[in-house]
């Protein structure tokens, strides 16, 4: 049973549990395991195309949980990430269909504005724990709505572009798009910006006072306070933070995919990040894995929905079970930990 | 000790170092190791701090030093103070408040709960500490602790200061009545 345990709560034994509950998702769905791994994988690493698409999810992905990351570390459960990718989107959306000016500048506006949107999502909700005590759950989930709403209210009528059928901004000149990374694929250089701030958030985590104090008080906010850092400011910092990591990637989208901006940017990605955060053991490196793994199960799951007939929802199916399996890892782990330490005392 | 409002100085000082009285709680971060535990509330002080860089060098110099003259039992200084026994946490705490040799010592319980060689350990530091010129403000419920510490005593009833006296001429009894809440 000890060894039973401690298999289960490695990583190894995760990806077993994992392989072995999606062969049952696939069972109930009708197909066999093996056609829809196959088409899993071939879907989403099987040539330059599938590979580019993985990626551009893997990016995708990638700034929002890396902000959820910063968020759950310094205690703070911001579900919203979701809207706060809306609304970075949103900003570089608009000001990149407004302006004129060389391209470089234009880019690096786009990207700043759009983290500048998120961030001030993020410290709404932020400001609202910090000065009122509202619980950052509650009111980063219900600001996704509000975002999702407002978003779709300014590009069906303020910001709408005239010449287009549907709700969207007018899209950018073609010299404001981020340049593609992998050829012939949508992938574009928003990966690398998202990896270089993955070591960006490993690099304060590790040696800066503020990670220090950020971590301290997500482990033990009393300690912190006691210790001199200041919980309020803190608070309302990191969900900024946290929001503009996940703004900068809906200005990534826009600017390196879209290339206009519409409310469907995003299918769930802030949401499916938070399970990628938890994945990754809230770990920005382990987070880039978490993000590659989940952009196969996003791409793959296109795949396997189209040639192994396992249905799209399936896929939402197993990411809910990961999510379980990951707990569940959570919970033998700090058991088996406290097992240990009080054998030592 | 929840401060409301307000801030201590100590010869013109903000910094006055302080032994909490739980150390779970406020003294500690748990899931830190002991070199992390070894610089918190110390992560602005110069030498510690470096710009917005924090010296983690410095942090393990500290945790090695405070591990050694505080005899804290540990496998290494990168293990979670969580592992721990109490006396050896304990010690850790007072260790890191004495670290910079402050002038003035706030210090809470500093021996409940742990083993009598902890306590007796933390004791002969914290009078190393004030003979070398700290003031040091003992709080404790302990009556043996406190004859055996104090050079001066305030018995405290109700939050008012209840008697004083010199150490050369303390009495057991009154003391114990004063601090049941009976006039002198």
């Amino acid at each position: 049973m000890k060894r039973f345990a401690s298999f289960i709560s490695g990583p190894l034994g995760a990806i077993v549990l994992i392989i072995v509950l999606m062969s049952i998702a696939m069972l109930i769905a009708g197909t066999s395991p093996i056609d829809g791994f196959t088409a899993l994988i071939l879907g989403s690493l099987g040539g330059r195309n599938q590979i580019g698409e993985t990626l551009v999810a893997t990016s995708a992905l990638l700034f929002p949980a890396l902000g959820i990351c910063l968020a759950f570390r310094a205690g703070l459960f911001n579900i919203g990430a979701e809207g706060q990718l809306l609304v970075g989107g949103l900003f570089a959306g608009a000001v990149g269909a407004a302006i004129t000016m060389p391209p470089f500048p234009a880019i690096v506006i786009m990207l700043v504005l759009g983290a500048v949107g998120g961030g001030l999502w993020g410290a709404i909700a932020g400001w609202m724990k910090a000065k009122l005590h509202a619980n950052e759950i509650i009111s980063t989930l219900m600001l996704n709505f509000v975002a999702q709403f407002i978003t779709l209210y300014l590009v069906d009528g303020p910001l709408k572009n005239p010449a287009a059928n549907g709700a969207e901004t007018a899209w950018l000149p073609t010299n404001y798009w981020l340049p593609t990374l992998i050829p012939h694929t949508r992938l574009s250089i928003g990966l690398l910006i998202a990896l270089a701030l993955a070591m960006l958030l490993q690099f304060v985590f590790a040696r800066t006072v503020f990670g220090y104090e950020l971590r301290a008080a997500g482990e033990a906010p009393e300690a912190a306070r006691r210790s001199g850092v200041n919980l309020s400011r803190l608070t309302w910092l990191a969900l900024a933070i946290s929001g503009a990591f996940a703004g900068l990637g809906g200005a990534t989208i826009v600017t390196g995919e879209l290339h206009r901006f519409n409310t469907q940017l995003s299918p769930g990605y802030g949401f499916i990040a938070i399970a990628v955060a938890l994945v990754g053991d809230l770990d920005p490196l382990k987070v880039c894995v978490a993000s590659f793994a989940f952009g196969i199960l996003e791409a793959g799951g296109l795949a396997m929905q189209a040639s192994a007939q396992v249905p799209k929802d399936a896929i939402h199916v197993i990411e809910g079970l990961i999510i379980l399996v990951l707990a569940a890892r959570r919970y033998v782990a700090q058991r088996s930990e406290r097992i240990e330490g009080a054998a030592n005392v | 000790m929840i401060p409301s409002r307000g801030t201590v100085t100590f010869a013109g000082q903000r910094s006055v170092a302080v032994i909490p009285q739980d150390r779970h709680l406020e003294g500690l971060v748990l899931n830190f190791t002991i070199a992390e535990n070894a610089v918190l509330g110390r992560q602005h002080r110069p030498g510690v701090q470096r710009g917005v860089l924090l010296d983690y060098a410095r942090a393990r110099s500290d945790a090695r030093a405070i591990v050694e003259r505080f005899d804290v039992r540990a496998a290494s200084i990168d293990v979670k103070v969580r592992t721990l026994s109490g006396g050896n946490q304990q010690k850790l705490v007072v260790g890191r408040a004495l670290i910079d040799k402050p002038r003035f010592v706030l210090a809470y319980n500093p021996t409940r709960g742990i083993d009598v060689g902890a306590t007796a350990l933390v004791q002969s530091r914290l009078v190393e500490a004030r003979n070398s010129g700290a003031a040091i403000l003992l709080i404790s419920f302990d009556l043996d602790e406190i004859l055996a510490l104090a050079d001066r005593i305030l018995v405290m009833y109700r939050g008012k200061i209840a008697g004083s006296f010199d150490r050369a001429n303390v009495d057991r009894a009154t003391i114990g009545r004063l601090m049941a809440g009976s006039q002198e």
